[in-house]
C-alpha cells in the first residue's frame, strides 16, 4: 500500500545518502566556530604531550607511551565527552523529542549524530595524539593485521559508547530505541 | 491517457490537484509512478477532468493528478496521562505518580485553530505531546487522522507539525539556512517542493536578511520565526504549537496568523498554546485547561472552513 500508514521504508541508497548528508550537517556544526574547534585541538594536543612526557619519565622504554596513545585514539573514536555532551544538551534543549517527532529512524539519525560526534572528537585529538607520539617516541609498532583489526574495534567502540550512553539516557531517547528496535524487528519478521 | 475511478473521499480527506510533467507511460499506474516520484504525498488515484485531459492533449505529455491530503481530526475520549516523579527524602527515593492530564474529552475537527490556555503546570503541554504520541495515556484513547498517534510510522510524523519555545530544531552554530537543509533531508522533501515552500516561507516570514547568520545571534523574536518557518515548511495536516508564538514580536504576530488562517482555511488543524491572550485572535476555539481537566471551551470564531 502507498500511503498513510505505509510500512516504513528500508535504509536503501537514497536514505544511505541522506542520512551521511545529516551526518556531515551534524559534524559540521559540532566543528563550529571554526576557532573553538581549533583551540580545542591545541588544547588537547598540549595537554597529550604534557601526559606522554610525564610517563615517559615513569617509563623509559614507550610501551607504556604506546599504549596510550592507542587508548587515547579509542576513545577519541568512542565520541569522547561530545557523544555524553549530545545526549545531555540533547535532552536540556529538547532536541532528542523534536527527533523522534521526525520522520526518520530514531536509532539512524541517533547514529548519525552519534558518528559526526566521532569525527570531530577524532579530528580534535588525533593530531594531538601524532605529535606527542612523534615527539616523544610513542608511535605503537603494529603488525598490518594488527592496525586492521585495531581499525574494527574503534567501530565497535564507538558502536559500544553510543549504546552505553542511549541506555543512561533519558526515557525519550529510550523511546527512540525502542522504537527503532520494533521498526528493525517488523522488518526482519516480514514477509 | 487511462480513466481511473472518482472515489469521494470521507470528511478526513481532501483531493488536492497538482500539475506535473509526465515523462513516463501514459497509463493509470504510469502517471502514479511518476506522481510518487516528485512529491512524497501518496498518490492514491489519478483523475483526469474534461479541462486538464484537454490540457494534456494539447501539450503532450502533461497532465493533472490528484493527491490524497489526509485532514487531521483529533478525537480525544477520557484521557489520564500520568507521570513518574522521584525525590530524595532521608537519602531514599521516593517516586509517585504525577496526573497530568485528568478525564480529558476534546474533538477538533479538521481545518479548525484550537487555543489552548491555562495556568503553568495545567497540563497543556502534556495535552499536545499526547497528540503527537510522545506521550501513551494510560487510559482513554486519542485518535489523530482516526488512528491512535503512532510514532512507529513515518507517514504518522510526516503529517505533524510539533514546535515548543523550550524545544529547537535548530542548528544554533550554523546559518538558518542549514537548519532547513537538514530538515529537508529528514523529512526527504523533494528539492522543488522544499525550495518553494522554503522561499514562501521565508518571506512571509521575513527570514531574508537571517538566513545567513547563526540562531545563536538571534534575538527571541527572530529565533520564534526560525522556528516556525521550519515547523511549517514540510506542509503538515496537524500543526502543534507550545507556547512558540509567545516570543514572537508584536508586528510580526499578524502575518503569521494570517499565514494560520491561510493554513486551516486549506485544511490544516492547528492546536496551539499561549498566554497571550492576541496570539489565539485567529482560534475558532478556545479551550482552557486547569488541573489536567478542560474547564472551557468556547467558540469564538465560526466554523472551521477546511472542513
Amino acid at each position: 500500500m502507498n500511503g498513510f500508514g505505509a510500512r516504513p521504508q528500508g535504509l536503501d541508497k537514497a536514505a544511505g545518502i541522506r542520512l551521511l548528508h545529516i551526518a556531515a550537517i551534524l559534524a559540521k556544526e559540532r566543528a563550529t566556530p571554526v576557532l573553538d574547534f581549533v583551540m580545542r585541538t591545541l588544547g588537547s594536543a598540549v595537554l597529550l604531550i604534557a601526559q606522554f612526557a610525564f610517563l615517559r619519565g615513569l617509563d623509559p622504554s614507550g610501551d607504556a607511551l604506546r599504549y596510550l596513545a592507542l587508548a587515547r585514539t579509542a576513545f577519541a573514536f568512542s565520541g569522547g565527552q561530545l557523544l555524553e555532551r549530545f545526549l545531555i544538551d540533547g535532552y536540556m534543549s529538547g532536541s532528542l523529542m523534536m527527533d523522534v517527532t521526525t520522520p526518520i529512524n530514531p536509532l539512524a539519525f541517533i547514529m548519525a549524530r552519534s558518528f559526526a560526534g566521532m569525527l570531530v572528537s577524532a579530528a580534535a585529538t588525533l593530531p594531538g595524539v601524532l605529535v606527542a607520539a612523534l615527539l616523544l617516541g610513542g608511535m605503537p609498532r603494529v603488525s598490518l593485521q594488527g592496525a586492521a583489526l585495531y581499525a574494527v574495534s574503534l567501530i565497535f567502540v564507538w558502536m559500544a559508547s553510543t549504546g552505553i550512553a542511549l541506555i543512561s539516557s533519558p526515557p525519550v531517547a529510550k523511546k527512540s530505541m525502542v522504537i527503532t528496535l520494533y521498526i528493525l524487528s517488523s522488518r526482519i519478521f516480514s514477509p | 491517457m487511462a480513466e481511473v475511478g472518482w472515489k469521494a473521499g470521507s470528511e478526513e480527506r481532501a483531493f488536492v490537484c497538482r500539475r506535473v510533467h509526465l515523462q513516463g507511460e501514459a497509463s493509470a499506474s504510469g502517471v502514479r509512478r511518476e506522481a510518487n516520484a516528485v512529491t512524497d504525498i501518496p498518490v492514491d488515484l489519478v483523475m483526469l477532468d474534461g479541462a486538464s485531459s484537454s490540457l494534456a492533449e494539447r501539450i503532450g505529455l502533461e497532465g493533472w493528478f490528484c493527491m490524497r491530503k489526509v485532514h487531521a481530526r483529533v478525537e480525544i475520549d477520557r484521557v489520564c496521562i500520568e507521570y513518574e516523579s522521584w525525590r530524595y527524602e532521608r537519602m531514599r527515593k521516593v517516586t509517585q505518580r504525577i496526573r497530568a492530564l485528568d478525564d480529558i474529552t476534546l474533538s477538533i475537527s479538521p481545518g479548525e485553530v484550537v487555543g489552548v490556555r491555562g495556568p503553568n503546570g495545567s497540563g497543556k503541554s502534556s495535552l499536545l505531546r499526547a497528540m503527537c504520541g510522545v506521550h501513551t495515556p494510560v487510559s482513554g484513547a486519542v485518535l489523530v487522522f482516526g488512528k491512535p498517534p503512532d510514532l512507529f510510522d513515518p507517514e504518522f510524523k510526516r503529517r505533524i507539525a510539533y514546535s515548543s519555545s523550550r524545544r529547537t530544531s535548530l542548528l544554533p552554530d550554523l546559518p538558518l539556512i542549514d537548519s532547513f537543509i537538514l530538515r529537508r533531508e529528514l523529512f526527504a522533501m523533494p528539492g522543488a517542493d522544499w525550495e518553494g515552500r522554503m522561499h514562501s516561507l521565508v518571506d512571509r516570514l521575513s527570514l531574508d536578511a537571517l538566513m545567513d547568520r547563526p540562531p545563536r545571534e538571534f534575538s527571541q523574536g527572530q529565533r520564534a520565526r526560525a522556528e516556525l518557518a521550519i515547523a511549517l515548511l514540510h506542509g503538515p495536516s496537524l500543526i502543534l504549537l507550545d507556547e512558540t508564538t509567545e516570543t514572537l514580536d508584536l508586528e510580526y504576530m499578524p502575518r503569521f496568523l494570517a499565514l494560520l488562517d491561510e493554513l486551516s482555511t486549506d485544511g490544516a488543524t492547528v492546536c496551539m498554546i499561549s498566554h497571550r491572550p492576541d496570539d489565539l485572535e485567529c482560534a475558532h476555539r478556545i479551550v482552557t485547561i486547569d488541573g489536567g481537566r478542560v474547564v472551557g471551551d468556547e467558540r469564538v470564531r465560526g466554523e472551521a472552513t477546511g472542513t
